[in-house]
């Protein structure tokens, strides 16, 4: 069952760009990712730089901020299963 | 990253933010809903992975915002700022940067100095493994297609 705090989990994507992150985010098919890699590299949050703060669920159950995790490192790795 | 994780207990936070599914098919397809979502997210106890598993929104909120590639890390310091960012996760260039974090936090704790230097460093990894084939038959064919076709 999902977590009521997760409404705003179904946001949409209009205000998106570029488009491999947009109405296409959830991929029917593999592709070669140049676009992507270069979006991390110029746009993604930089070496140096406080990291964006988030709140999400977990499977376990609960809600899981960022912040609440400051006062020792954090490796965070952002994945799929495939 | 299973291991690393074990090695650093009660040193270290290890969140698994799970995205979209880089290489869809008809075993772990497409994300049609935040429900689909969370039951591909639960999946993973089953291929033995132990770490804090959080679920990012359908649309991939804070995918987006960190960057948006498939299978990336960053390792924060002690006060939340981005000590190492990478396009691909390697369980030896994360274990590296973490023993530096935490020398680092424990020199200045001591009263020890240190200084800061920039790095950038381009990395390997092989194509065409069998990593897709968790998607299923439909995954490893577009992987093929894609190496063929450069």
């Amino acid at each position: 069952m999902v977590h009521e705090a997760e409404g705003n989990l179904l946001q949409t994507t209009d205000d998106v760009s570029p488009e491999f992150l947009g109405r296409d985010y959830n991929l029917i098919i593999w592709k070669q990712t140049r676009a992507e890699r270069e979006y991390f590299r110029n746009e993604g949050p930089r070496v140096g730089t406080l990291a964006p703060n988030f709140e999400l669920p977990s499977i376990d159950g609960g809600v899981v901020s960022l912040e609440s995790m400051r006062g020792m490192p954090v490796v965070l790795e952002l994945g799929s299963m495939t | 990253m299973e291991k690393l994780a074990k090695d650093f207990v009660g040193k270290a936070h290890f969140p698994f933010m799970y995205v979209r599914e880089a290489h869809p098919g008809e075993l772990y397809g497409a994300h049609q809903s935040i429900e689909q979502k969370f039951r591909h997210a639960r999946a993973f106890r089953e291929y033995g992975v132990e770490r804090h598993i959080l679920v990012d929104s359908l649309y991939g909120k804070i995918h987006r915002q960190y960057g948006g590639v498939s299978n990336m890390t960053y390792v924060l310091d002690h006060t939340g700022h981005i000590a190492f960012r990478a396009e691909w996760t390697v369980a030896a260039d994360v274990r590296a940067v973490l023993e530096e974090v935490i020398e680092m936090h424990e020199t200045r704790r001591a009263g020890g100095r240190v200084g800061l230097y920039y790095r950038e460093i381009l990395g390997m990894h092989r194509t065409g493994s069998n990593h897709p084939f968790l998607g299923g038959q439909q995954a490893v064919a577009d992987m093929q297609r894609a190496l063929r076709d450069g």
